[in-house]
């Protein structure tokens, strides 16, 4: 008999390794899962437009706080406050710990501190050194030196990040978003995204000079020449070649078919790539260069001074965008985005997103947007 | 050739259509596809410490910890109403000293009850009901039926096979042993590195390991029981189900606690995963 | 001596089991503990919506009439733009309204061109073959007829294409069903292992993803040069992977493009699809294992994980047979004096630790999922474990069996499906063509204001 009790208990207690488990299936037991958001379409300015979307909600629910006072309407949303203004100016140092909500212009002084997001419906002008939650603009929207924001902006109109400011996540425009040196951001998204001392140039590249590299390379069995063997090259089918090593020309190539290079590739100014390129580590591309397809690096990827893309750019590293770099194309925005970091130098604009899983980041450089083309610049 | 590129910022691509949906979530937080937990040398090199002073505790005082567990199965085994008529000295490995075994006779085929046989068939055919009704446990019911069905027939046949309870208890000892030395590691693979509370897995370890050390003396009386009043007929599923795959078991639904909490704490809490989004 | 003997043989067993499964443990280990990490290098998120090419959508459907309208009306709400978009149901010898389905959704939406097969080999393949040769898509992605894509996944399955070296990318498939059964809660826990942690984590350290062929794309080029599907594989996805993979082609892996499927919720078609599984893997590793040795595309790495890779199923009877020997040994008693401890120790770690190694990932996915309740049935996924490690024996008996005497494998079959079986009601709502069909999607990088806003 005490045997048998003794069993009742010990199966009673291998029985409690599953009873947990017993239970979760009995609340998940008929029903479907729900973890998706099939609905979702992918936006980069979706913070911004997202909260605004949930301000005018809150705007149209939530009861007015009864301590309203003249000119500055306050709505209660649990713990927190919603401050509507028409217009406001702050002076330095000021700090607040609301919701702000301006419906016309706004500007505030240096070292404020805004604890929670502020949407401006006019134009906006952050002081230096301010910190700030989020910021959504309808307006212009100058974020000044050295602030601080702890997660995006987003304006309707021009989007100016002064010398060392910080987005710790996306600055988005539906305009333009000029990146002082200095500033750092996680991702840029904007119609044109640029850094200081912008010139619009007219280049003139040799596509046809006397030395060139084509690839694919016609012949296989040609002798190894200008930094590139024939047999190296291997096809993968589907007009696409693979290059088993290290590829740095020292002649212009004009690349024709999509190439995936096993190794470092570099190419030297004026080159010309009207394919996709892969290299598995990293990617250089000379000075005045036009890379019509995309470009992915398992490394960092650095174009040189004056290049011109139109396709996008993936770096598993670092990226550096030199001065003079220009990234536009036809009907679809570019991108470039790295695993490293984005470096920008001095007049780069890029019409499309400039990204980075750790940061992107402005330079300031001496502005020589002539080195490596032959072309003038048409105006300054 | 020259190929003429003209810079000069052409105007922006045309914006979006409209008709999309708006405020598609209540609240922003990064999704799980780009979550992660990054690895960190303080929770790997706390926890190497702890199974490192665990298992060279475990080596260092294996007598008196196989003794500990004779004694705690000693007291079980009173409770559970077990004739056993004392606890001799058996050697678990060499070079050590012995630990002690359980005295307790074990019929063979030949002397066990008809109860125990009726049970023998009882149990298969149940097995087979089950191995019919729920698929999922098919393989594993199938799997005892083949064992129980072997047994039988090889203590048929081999009237004179018989295992003496100090033996069973070698074993077992043995099996446990080794099984004491290895936890602290795996436990430190599950509850300390990959998970994100430091203190929390340190506790985890050290609790499992001493429920390891319980757990495995109740099955062990539970075993002896069965041998005792059933003879060696159900050792082999016994032994399956509760050697290691009970420690496995243990193992795993300790870990699926762990799991379900540390999945809790770590939903929405920013600052755990990457950001970007 | 005949005593001796069977010890010597289990010892030797018990240490093959104890050396394979141990380097599959560590493999598991591996993958999982790589997943936790932050850095994705070769995440394509941030190009989802820059990179659009001509797409061709591929659903292969064989009496499909209870989900033809959800796949179809998920595309057409797909964010996608419709003048690069050409989707293709390729209607495979229904017997049902399944042509009714897609012929009224081809009257409504001129981008939807269907492709009746009325004879012809019968098979998954064997409709790809046919259908592949009819599409103008760059881009080729596939669906399941029984998935359900989310409007952005089309996007987000192109994007990686901007790699030249990407042949192929992968999405992931996410049980909806996980109440019908125990056994597809369970399995809900394994896709989330095998998606949230192993693709990613394999696809983060270099290595190939393993394409799925239900929610996956393939460049039209890249299938071209390796002679396209092989209509004779039962896994025409695993078959293309490899194919692809000595050609130097790539598979990405794309986490976000999430796709709703149907797992089994009864053993006998969890078994079937099993049996379908294991038969073509082992296939493709008899098919491919010595010119992947060869591949003078691959590193010594890639060779290795892809080894693994095909090699996976076996690690089931290895399992068994390890079990028998130490059960044989238990039986033996002069077994129990042999003091081999180092072998002792080794298998009961093995049990130990690379039993838990499959679990270490489906944990580490729950965590990374926020699949809290879900978790909880980890120690239900023992009977799991047991369920699929007979499963694969008896495949993979069946398998070699069938390769010994010659004699012809499983054909392929389709999975049952369950969803609509109750009053027809699809997995939107609507069953019929053009039915419940959503405002025109907004196609653009930024958002756009719905009117009233």
């Amino acid at each position: 008999m005490a045997f048998f009790l003794f069993s009742l208990f010990f199966c009673a207690l291998f029985y409690l390794h599953f009873s947990v488990a017993h239970r979760a299936w009995r609340q998940i037991r008929g029903r479907e899962s729900a973890e998706l958001d099939m609905g979702y379409v992918r936006m980069e300015d979706y913070f911004g437009q997202s909260f605004r979307t949930k301000l005018a909600g809150w705007m149209k629910t939530l009861p007015r706080a009864t301590n309203s006072t003249a000119g500055l309407r306050v709505f209660d949303k649990g713990n927190e406050r919603i401050f509507v203004a028409g217009g406001a100016q702050y002076p330095a140092g000021r700090k607040e710990r609301e919701i702000l909500v301006i419906e016309g212009d706004f500007s505030c002084g240096r070292d404020c501190e805004f604890e929670k997001e502020l949407m401006v419906k006019g134009d906006c002008a952050i002081g230096q050194d301010t910190q700030l939650q989020a910021l959504a603009v309808d307006g212009t929207l100058h974020v000044g030196e050295g602030a601080r924001v702890r997660r995006w902006v987003d304006a309707v109109k021009q989007l100016t990040v002064g010398a060392d400011a910080v987005v710790a996540s996306r600055a988005t425009s539906r305009t333009a978003i000029e990146f002082l040196p200095g500033a750092q951001a996680l991702s840029l998204f904007a119609p044109e995204v640029y850094t200081e001392g912008r010139h619009e140039v007219e280049l003139q590249i040799e596509v046809a000079p006397s030395v060139i590299v084509q690839l694919p390379h016609p012949d296989r069995t040609a002798v190894a020449a200008n930094g590139y063997d024939p047999a190296k090259l291997f096809s993968m089918g589907g007009n696409t070649y693979l290059y088993d090593g290290d590829l740095h020309l020292t002649a212009p190539v004009h690349l024709r078919a999509a190439f995936v290079v096993r190794g470092d590739f570099s190419c030297p100014k004026e080159s010309l790539l009207e394919a996709d390129l892969k290299a598995h580590g990293a990617v250089t591309i000379g000075a005045a260069s036009v890379v019509k397809g995309n470009i992915v690096a398992g490394g960092d990827i650095a174009l040189k001074p004056n290049t011109y893309f139109q396709g996008l750019l993936h770096a598993g590293g670092a990226m550096r965008l030199s001065r003079g770099v220009r990234g536009l194309r036809d009907k679809l925005p570019v991108a470039a985005y790295a695993a490293g970091v984005v470096t920008m130098e001095s007049n780069v604009v890029v019409n499309g997103k400039v990204a980075s899983a750790h940061r992107v980041v402005a330079v300031s450089t001496p502005v020589a947007w002539l080195e490596g083309a032959r072309g003038a610049a048409v105006r300054g | 050739m020259l190929l003429t590129v003209r810079v000069d910022n052409p105007p922006p691509p045309a914006q979006s259509a409209s008709g999309g949906r708006t405020g598609r979530r209540d609240a922003i937080y990064p999704h799980r596809s780009v979550r992660a937990l990054p690895l960190s040398n303080v929770r790997m090199w706390a926890g190497v410490a702890l199974a490192l002073a665990i298992t060279v505790w475990s080596v260092l005082y294996a007598v008196p910890i196989m003794e500990a567990h004779s004694r705690v199965a000693a007291v079980l085994a009173g409770w559970a109403g077990l004739p056993v008529s004392g606890w001799a000295p058996v050697g678990v490995f060499p070079g050590l000293e012995p630990a002690s075994g359980p005295v307790l006779t074990i019929p063979t085929f030949g002397e066990v009850s008809e109860g125990a046989r009726l049970a023998l068939l009882l149990s298969i055919v149940g097995l087979l009901i089950v191995a019919q009704r729920f698929s999922l446990f098919r393989n594993v019911a199938n799997f005892l039926i083949v064992l129980l069905v072997a047994s039988a027939v090889a203590n048929a046949v081999f009237d004179s096979f018989r295992l003496e309870s100090i033996t069973f208890g070698q074993i077992w000892l043995r099996q446990e042993m080794l099984v004491w030395l290895i936890l602290p590691w795996v436990l430190l693979l599950l509850f300390v590195i990959p998970q994100p509370n430091l203190l929390r897995g340190l506790v985890w370890v050290v609790f499992l390991q001493a429920y390891g050390f319980v757990f495995s003396a109740v099955r062990m009386v539970f075993v002896l029981g069965m041998l005792h009043y059933t003879g060696l007929i159900f050792m082999p599923p016994l032994w399956f189900l509760l050697g290691t795959m009970s420690d496995l078991l243990f193992v795993l639904f300790f870990y699926s606690l762990s799991i379900h909490r540390s999945s809790g704490e770590l939903w929405g809490v920013r600052d755990s995963w990457q950001s970007h989004f | 001596m005949a005593v001796t003997l069977l010890i010597g043989i289990s010892y030797v067993v018990i240490a093959f089991t104890v050396a394979f499964l141990l380097l599959y443990a560590v493999r598991h280990y591996l993958l999982g503990y790589s997943r936790l990490r932050i850095d994705q290098p070769k995440d394509s998120m941030e190009l989802v919506g820059f990179y659009m090419p001509r797409v061709t959508v591929l659903i292969p459907m064989h009496n499909e009439e209870r989900v033809a309208a959800d796949v179809l009306q998920a595309i057409v709400d797909s964010d996608y733009d419709w003048e690069k978009l050409e989707v293709i149901p390729v209607n495979d010898r229904s017997t049902d309204k399944t042509r009714e389905i897609v012929d009224g959704f081809a009257r409504l939406y001129p981008f939807i061109q269907p492709y009746h097969r009325t004879d012809g080999q019968g098979g998954k393949p064997a409709a790809l073959v046919e259908a592949c040769a009819r599409a103008t898509g760059d881009i080729l992605v596939m669906f399941d007829a029984d998935y359900v894509p989310g409007r952005a996944v089309i996007k987000m399955l192109v994007a990686p294409f901007a790699d030249p070296e990407i042949g192929a990318s992968m999405g992931r498939v996410v049980p909806h069903n996980i109440g019908d059964s125990l056994l597809s809660g369970l399995l809900s826990l394994e896709r989330s292992a095998g998606y949230q942690g192993v693709q990613q984590s394999r696809f983060n350290l270099g290595f190939t993803a393993q394409f799925g062929g239900t929610v996956g794309a393939v460049r039209a080029a890249a299938l071209e040069s390796v002679g396209g599907w092989n209509p004779e594989s039962l896994t025409e996805d695993t078959d293309l992977t490899f194919a692809l993979l000595l050609s130097g082609w790539k598979t990405a892996y794309v986490n976000r493009a999430e796709c709703y499927e149907e797992v089994p919720q009864s053993w006998s078609v969890r078994r079937r699809q099993l049996s379908r599984w294991v038969t073509g893997h082992t296939e493709c590793l008899h098919n491919y294992w010595p010119d992947l040795m060869q591949s003078r595309f691959l590193t010594r790495w890639e060779k290795a994980d892809a080894l693994f890779l095909l090699a996976m199923y076996w690690t089931a009877p290895v399992l068994v047979l390890g079990w028998v020997a130490s059960l044989l040994l238990f039986f033996i008693p002069e077994a129990h004096q042999t003091p081999w401890l180092p072998l002792a120790l080794a298998f009961l770690g093995y049990q130990l630790f690379a039993n838990q190694a499959t679990f270490l990932e489906i944990g580490v996915a729950s965590m990374l999922d926020g699949t809290r309740i879900r978790s909880l049935l980890l120690p239900l996924n023992l009977l799991n474990f047991f369920a699929n490690t007979g499963a694969i024996c008896n495949a993979l008996r069946k398998f070699y069996w069938n390769k010994l005497w010659g004699s012809g494998g499983d054909g392929w079959y389709k999975t049952h499906r369950t969803r609509g079986t109750n009053g027809g009601d699809g997995f939107f709502g609507g069953s019929g063509a053009g039915a419940s069909v959503t405002a025109r999607s907004a196609r653009g990088l930024y958002h756009a204001r719905a009117e009233g806003d």
